[in-house]
């Protein structure tokens, strides 16, 4: 059975027209990573707080269809426990440090408080996860005086630390510089190996194309195409769609348009280096 | 990464100043206590003995700077003003004891020690509460309200309002910048001052509330509403016998300094 | 012509942030500048509008000193586009935001009217035009400042991180943005961490890092020099990588100069 399963979905948010999500049905299996992308309300970001519980117990709204987690729908989920299960990091660094902790090391332990981990505990679990992400040099510091990209990887390590299995990220590096982009990338290298299961939006189609195991394309609120990440990148369509393809995908294709037929279209830069030297080779 | 300081959680929270690391409600007993005596007695004595107390305190706690610069602003208005005014209210009562004459105009003695006895009973109170602010963590006082039932909601919404009012100020900079760089005049007299000052207030404000959802969204995330048991990283230390005692002397002090303005009121009548 | 001379920049706190930059730029142009974080970058397009007034050095838009006016007259000429609307956009419909200028400097309704249709259509935001800015979400509420700036029509335009959070239909908006705009004549700035949108629409590519510009040339000339990349922690795009992980010279950038030549 799958983890997460949507059947039939349609969401409006409050006061508005139009639909968010559209008879939308996807599932996610456990331990798997799934990337998300597409057009900019396409409902990415609506299909997250869906998962997240925050649709319906936030944002009222009309909810119709069928959500399951772990086969009990959405709407008899309690939002505390949910939040102990599927962890949430979202796009701005600024509201996503709580205000109130004066270290890094307070704010990284905030769930933990909140769920009531014995000290000892709680310490070494702040520990680890301060030295998995890198962030070790910082937990002195003031975590409202960090910068932007600081911050994201705080919000990681205090949501990490609170290890639940899914990890829902929307978007981590919209609002970053490249270093701090590069810095969220290798967190997300590093969860890829932790056998969470991931859903992750991004518009970075190349770090999609490196991590996920599986793609979707969303875009008026419903699921333009979805499969693994090799099959879904490579497809001509989605040139036509308001979906971007990887530099080296749209090489490929191009590759093909000059009649100069690489065996595979590449979705990542090793992949493409390997797939010329090959015709080179032929 | 710096383990001692990781582990450091483990012990209680601690300053290593005797007054800071005070449990923050006993020290808040002791201030508010030692204040409100300070206002019934309303003797200049009184208020400048809290005063030299408070000021060896803070040269204790090596907040002085801090202290005096918010007491100085205090006080020197606080004494000129009242001093004149009372000299002024009663210039010509008759019967009062000149005390000297400046360039003309005479003062006297009852009329100074009233003001003496107003300005030095506020003096004394704020001294005892600028020792009991400026010597207390807020994020403290919220843990040790905490620890005595006040829910960690009440504590948050205290606690992040503070550090949203840091932000403010913040992003107010860049607000103004931002308005000056569309070409909103923001140099120059009053009105143009005005005019600019209007286009800045809604950035702000809606910065400020539409950050509110998302950090709902980012505390929801973190466990925020999970019901039973909450833990601490930070905790205080258990209060000992001794501040009780404290306590116990300040709430003596003020009993006695009530007793005293009341006995001092009955003698009047 | 904007022309920085031999300007230092020291914010208050004593921290130098730019030292001795030489960077003269004409009527017309599209230049997008790149560089890791706290290269200068923000400092430098600031001196350009007068927010930023060089400790050392002089800068000069159109034969006027910065030192000399206020940022608001400079504003005229230089209009400056933030990374976060939220930082610029207060009235209560995207309309009545973008005509704020226009109205502010007193044009006819008529001016008003063919500035404001011309950023909106530029901007592609008709459909959100009597909407709240605080409803539109948040990458086309980046449009509405822009538009807001082009509306008060400056002779030179500093874009700040425009394509950050745009999904790929708002960088083509943008890249089409740059084109229309520097054919009406106005002058394109922008700073940008995305390098495939600084290699497809900007004709002139400064690097800066260390405080100083450290690459001043066509797209080939900043990414193709490998100590330029180094330096300004930059990534080559993903043509210009793949040509040089093969080998081959003519400093390649674009995919179809790739395939003709494989």
């Amino acid at each position: 059975m799958a983890f997460i399963e949507l059947k039939n979905v349609s969401y409006k948010y409050p006061y508005t027209k139009e639909f968010a999500l559209q008879n939308l049905s996807c599932s996610f299996e456990k331990g798997k990573f799934y990337g998300i992308i597409g057009e900019n309300g396409g409902g990415k970001t609506t299909l997250c707080n869906l998962i997240r519980g925050l649709i319906p117990h936030f944002y009222l709204g009309k909810l119709t269809g069928e959500c399951l987690i772990e086969g009990k729908d959405i709407r008899d989920w309690d939002t505390a426990e949910l939040s102990s299960k599927i962890g949430y990091v979202f796009q701005n660094p600024f509201t996503q440090i709580s205000g109130i902790k004066s270290t890094v090391f307070e704010e990284v332990a905030i769930g933990l408080e909140n769920l009531g981990v014995p000290k000892d505990e709680m310490i070494e679990r702040v520990i680890n996860v301060c030295e998995q992400l890198d962030i070790g040099h910082l937990i002195k510091n003031n975590p409202n005086e960090l910068s932007g990209g600081q911050r994201q990887r705080v919000a990681f390590a205090s949501i990490i630390a609170m290890d639940t299995e899914t990890l829902v990220i929307d978007e981590p590096t919209s609002q970053l510089d490249p270093e701090g982009t590069e810095n969220v990338f290798k967190i997300i290298n590093t969860l890829k190996h932790s056998n969470k299961t991931i859903i992750l939006v991004e518009h970075k189609i190349d770090l999609i194309a490196e991590f996920c195991d599986e793609i979707l394309v969303m875009e008026d609120g419903t699921v333009a195409f979805a499969g693994p990440t090799h099959e879904v990148l490579t497809k001509r369509e989605l040139l036509q769609h308001e979906a971007s393809i990887p530099e080296v995908a749209k090489f490929g294709l191009a590759m093909e348009d000059a009649g100069k037929h690489l065996s595979s279209i590449p979705v990542t830069m090793d992949e493409a280096y390997r797939l010329v030297k090959e015709r080179k080779g032929r | 990464m710096d383990r001692e300081f990781a582990y450091s959680y483990n012990n209680y929270v601690k300053y290593g100043n005797g007054w800071k690391d005070m449990n923050p409600i006993s020290k808040l007993t002791i201030a508010v206590c030692l204040g409100i005596s300070s206002c019934v007695i309303q003797r200049w004595q009184f208020g400048v003995v809290l005063c030299i107390i408070g000021t060896l305190m803070a040269v204790y706690t090596k907040i002085f700077r801090k202290y005096l610069r918010s007491l100085l602003a205090i006080a020197i208005p606080l004494l000129l003003l009242t001093t004149i005014l009372r000299q002024l209210q009663y210039a010509h009562t008759p019967g009062f004891t000149p005390l000297f004459n400046l360039l003309g105009w005479q003062w006297y003695k009852e009329p100074f020690i009233m003001s003496m006895n107003v300005a030095w009973y506020i003096i004394g109170f704020s001294s005892v509460l600028l020792n009991y602010f400026l010597n207390t963590e807020m994020k403290d006082l919220m843990l040790a309200l905490e620890n005595r039932g006040v829910t960690h909601v009440a504590s948050y919404i205290m606690l992040s309002s503070m550090q949203s009012i840091i932000d403010m100020k913040k992003s107010a900079d860049t607000i103004l910048e931002s308005q000056k760089a569309r070409g909103i005049e923001t140099d120059g007299n009053l009105i143009v001052r005005m005019k600019a000052f209007f286009p800045t207030l809604g950035p702000i404000l809606l910065s400020a509330m539409s950050g509110t959802e998302e950090k709902a969204i980012a505390m929801d995330a973190r466990a925020f509403s999970h019901e039973g048991g909450h833990t601490y990283l930070r905790v205080l230390r258990p209060v000992p016998v001794w501040e009780y005692i404290l306590d116990a002397l300040a709430v003596l002090v003020m009993i006695g300094s009530i007793a005293y303005a009341v006995l001092r009121a009955m003698q009047r009548i | 012509m904007i022309e920085i001379k031999n300007a230092s920049f020291k914010y208050p706190n004593g921290f130098t942030a730019l030292e001795n930059i030489n960077l003269t730029i004409k009527e017309g142009e599209k230049v997008a500048i790149v560089g890791q974080n706290g290269a200068g970058k923000t400092t430098c397009v600031k001196m350009m509008n007068g927010l930023n007034r060089p400790f050392e050095g002089d800068v000069i838009v159109d034969g006027v000193n910065t030192k000399d006016v206020t940022v608001a007259t400079i504003a005229r000429k230089v209009g400056y586009v933030f990374q976060n609307p939220d930082e610029q956009i207060f009235n209560s419909t995207a309309r009545k935001e973008i005509e704020f200028m226009p109205r502010y400097y007193k044009l006819s309704e008529e001016e008003v009217k063919q500035r404001v249709d011309y950023a909106v259509e530029i901007c592609d935001i008709a459909r959100y035009m009597d909407t709240n800015p605080y409803e539109i979400p948040y990458p086309i509420r980046k449009f509405v400042a822009i538009a807001a700036v082009i509306a008060s029509r400056p002779k030179y335009i500093i874009l700040d991180e425009p394509t950050a959070g745009q999904d790929l239909h708002g960088t083509q908006v943008l890249g089409a943005m740059v084109d229309k705009l520097t054919k009406d004549g106005i002058t394109v700035i922008t700073i940008t961490h995305d390098m495939e949108f600084a290699v497809r629409n900007f004709e002139r590519v400064i690097a800066m890092a260390h405080k100083n510009i450290i690459c001043d040339g066509t797209a080939q000339d900043v990414f193709w020099n490998e100590d330029v990349i180094a330096d300004a922690k930059i990534k080559k795009p993903a043509m210009g990588e793949l040509a040089k992980r093969l080998g081959l010279d003519g400093k390649i950038l674009f995919c179809d100069e790739l395939v003709k030549r494989l």
